[in-house]
């Protein structure tokens, strides 16, 4: 017997002590269950229908959401997309497309791509840049990628295809424009050392017959106010091929730099041979010149003239800026990376020079530049040497007191 | 514990109790009654009157669940004898705070003493948003003091309803017990079986437990739509097809709401518990195997453990929208539970307008609605 049914025999037995059955009310909850049940299995199939109804119209509504929004990307993007059918022939096409093929949809529809773009084949996942063949002899540049999807169970693909045509042309005007200042630059710089070459030669003979006539190779018969004369000719003969000389090497530099002859080289044995070099100069003026240097080679990877060039350059500077009596020390390390320090008791760089040390011709101030003759060129040739060799250059001064200058030089790979 | 239970009717009055011999040792009544059987002023005084020493409460119901049965207009009443654990009631008047969660609060203190272990709240089923009394309860108590318990009904009228404390009874009125010291078991399930069906729905304009629109349209409308021929019985019919509401994305903290009440001009309805705005809003059906299901589901999370001594009482809260939607077949669910938690174990009850218990998923304590959710007490 079902439970309910008991439950409701129970019910029409309950309160009557002779446990007789209250048929009258057995009877109403009975057709009760059946009229709750009816009502039950209604609600049920209401809800059943009204949610069915309510869930088509959502996804309607999701779906036309969804178609929208790809037509408005469709048409709105700045890019050409191609729906293609598995043999690459075009479903439809977008105003961009249309304007990059410049055929309207209706022409290019039923159209293997193939016919109107340079590509090979249709490879996913690879991004091909290539031109367009020309539907009405206009040709365009083309970045051309492909995404296969599918449609009602059709294997498709979508062609994404962007205009670069003015990308293209921009980079190629940019290429044109470097190369333009590229040629200017090494022509200024052939302009120099050829035209650095012909000064030196007549100079030479300038210097030459001064030097004659100075030291009276040619016995006294010249008067002595023509040999000082001739002293002063050579004298600024000497500053004149000097100035040449670090012309053309700062020129052969900016040319694309002279071709480095790298070879291990000990950087202290070098240092050295610039102290000995420069001792007699020093000694002319009575001042302290020590090397300071490890037992052990420091080696590194460089051009032996170009360094011996930058050791000569800063040593002759410190001895140039330095009084006499003053002293001037080459310390060379190998600790945390090669260097070489040139360290000077001299009149120091005030911080107004220091920002404008390394550039062409600058001299310092007025005092400095009368009393101390140079060229404005030495540090310069100094850094850029420095700076091929991948080396960097740091000064530090104190007015009045010295300056040092340290070049640090890369490791040589063990 | 042991544990004796009597039943009113309107023709015999108090029958005599059936159950353990008690010999004047009474802890605890609990009652729940059909309100025109409280609405007697003789009914409740005459009951406490026979167990002097007994602390009382209960509430007006929408059905009441005594033994294996499920009655209406009787009052189901437990007496039981606890001989480890010591019983403190108390009430307050929801009008008397600013609101549910003050009240809530203002309760709890009243009963919060060292030893506390559990507390049952039986509140005004129609005043109360339930959700803030328990978060009001929840909030001044040791997070490990369990609460369950239900908000009292009025049948299907929605009209008036009524909680009690000793000798008298009154609309307004929350009341709680609290149990003390550390030989009380408590067990406690909770689950609907209703199934959630049709489109996810946001709830684009609410206010605490009031709900305007859903997806923008009016809420009011939609209920109306799927009641059909049901919906001239309003409010009470809503609640075949309860609110499934959670927050974005956390569909596994869901909690079932249902109609307390509507608003014709607004087309508004206030429901039992909050309706966030934001959340989520889903409808719910049920069918009478998945509701069964789900009683039987809350019971075996209930079922005592080996440890208790003597027997046990299980008070069930279920809620009245189960009845409306199953009528007498409501009574399968009541024996399901019944046979699950086996002959020790004494089961009185009522048909709610909201649940009380942790939930399952969150383990906070939770208003809910539309289940059947089973406090077992035992002492070992």
């Amino acid at each position: 017997m079902p439970s309910l049914l008991q439950r409701q025999l129970r019910a029409a037995k309950r309160g009557r002590p002779d446990g007789s059955l209250d048929l009258d009310a057995l009877l109403a909850s009975v057709e009760a269950s059946y009229l709750e049940f009816e009502r039950e299995r209604r609600l049920n199939d209401r809800a059943g229908q009204l949610m069915e109804e309510e869930i088509m119209a959502a996804n309607a509504r999701i779906r036309a959401e969804a178609t929208e929004t790809v037509a408005a990307v469709f048409r709105g993007v700045g890019e050409g997309i191609l729906q293609l059918d598995e043999s690459g022939r075009i479903i439809s096409a977008n105003p961009e497309a249309e304007r990059i093929f410049r055929a309207g949809e209706d022409r290019l529809r039923g159209r293997d791509l193939r016919e109107l773009v340079n590509i090979g084949d249709f490879t996913v996942a690879r991004m091909v840049e290539t031109q367009t063949v020309a539907v009405d002899g206009v040709a365009r540049e083309v970045e051309v990628s492909f995404a296969p999807y599918r449609s009602n169970g059709q294997p498709r693909m979508l062609a994404l295809v962007r205009d670069i045509t003015e990308r293209k042309a921009r980079e190629r005007d940019l290429i044109v424009a470097r190369e333009a200042a590229e040629n200017a630059n090494l022509s200024k710089s052939h302009f120099l050392a050829s035209m650095s070459h012909e000064l030196r030669t007549p100079l030479n003979a300038i210097l030459g017959f001064a030097e004659v006539i100075r030291d009276r190779h040619l016995g006294d018969g010249v008067s002595p106010i023509y040999a000082e004369y001739a002293d002063g000719i050579h004298a600024s003969g000497k500053h004149l091929l000097s100035l040449i000389d670090d012309i053309l090497d700062l020129s052969k530099i900016e040319y694309g730099g002279p071709a480095l002859n790298t070879e291990t080289v000990d950087l202290g044995a070098l240092t050295r041979d610039a102290v000995e070099m420069m001792r007699g100069v020093a000694a002319n003026k009575n001042l302290d010149m020590r090397l300071v240097a490890p037992g052990a080679p420091v080696t590194v990877a460089a051009d032996a003239r170009a360094l011996r060039q930058v050791a000569l350059n800063l040593l002759s500077n410190a001895v140039k800026f330095t009084p006499p009596e003053g002293r001037v020390e080459a310390i060379v390390e190998a600790d945390g990376g090669p260097k070489l320090t040139v360290r000077d008791t001299g009149i120091g760089i005030t911080p107004e020079d220091m920002a404008h040390i390394f550039e062409p011709f600058h001299r310092g101030n007025s005092q400095v530049a009368r009393t101390h003759p140079g060229t404005g060129l030495g540090l310069v040739i100094t850094r850029k040497l420095v700076e091929l060799h991948g080396g960097k250059i740091e000064l530090e001064s104190d007015v009045g007191h010295g300056t040092s200058v340290t070049v640090s030089l890369p490791k040589v790979a063990a | 514990m042991r544990v004796a239970q009597r039943l009113w009717t309107e023709r015999d009055g108090w029958a005599p109790p059936t159950g353990a011999k008690l010999n004047g040792d009474s802890s605890l009544i609990f009652y729940f009654g059909a309100p025109e059987a409280l609405g007697r002023a003789d009914v409740v005084q005459d009951l406490a009157a026979l167990y002097p020493s007994a602390k009382v409460i209960g509430c007006t119901t929408g059905g009441e669940i005594h033994g294996e049965d499920v009655l209406d207009g009787s009052v189901s009443a437990t007496v039981v004898a606890l001989d480890h654990t010591r019983v403190e009631t108390a009430d307050v008047m929801v009008t008397e705070w600013a609101n549910a969660f003050d009240a809530g609060r203002a309760l709890a203190r009243k009963l919060a003493a060292p030893g506390l272990r559990s507390l049952f709240v039986l509140s005004d089923g129609l005043q109360v948003n339930g959700s803030e009394l328990v978060r009001g309860m929840a909030s001044v108590v040791d997070p490990r003091v369990l609460i369950t318990g239900g908000l009292a009904g009025d049948g299907a009228r929605f009209g008036k309803t009524s909680v009690g404390v000793g000798k008298s009874i009154r609309p307004g009125a929350i009341a709680a017990v609290g149990f003390y010291g550390d030989r009380l078991d408590v067990f406690h399930g909770s689950a609907g079986g209703w199934d959630a069906f049709g489109p996810s729905r946001e709830i684009t304009r609410s206010k605490n437990n009031v709900l305007y629109e859903l997806d923008g349209a009016p809420a009011l409308d939609l209920y109306k739509r799927y009641l059909g021929e049901e919906a001239d019985k309003l409010p009470g019919s809503a609640l075949l097809f309860p609110l499934r509401v959670y927050p974005p994305g956390q569909e596994k903290a869901a909690l079932v709401r249902t109609v307390l009440s509507v608003d014709e001009k607004e087309r508004s309805m206030t429901f039992a518990g909050d309706v966030p705005q934001g959340h989520v809003g889903q409808l719910m059906k049920g069918n009478f195997d998945r509701l069964v299901d789900g009683a039987s589901l809350a019971a075996s999370q209930a079922a005592p453990g080996p440890a208790a001594e003597g027997s046990s009482i299980a008070i069930l809260v279920s809620c009245i929208g189960r009845k409306l939607l199953l009528g007498q077949r409501i009574g399968e669910e009541v024996e399901t539970v019944a046979n699950i938690l086996g002959e020790d174990t004494s089961i009185t009850g009522f048909y709610s307008y909201g649940e009380i218990s942790p939930h399952s998923a969150t383990g906070m304590c939770e208003l809910h609605n539309q289940t059947m959710t089973i406090t077992v007490l035992s002492e070992n």
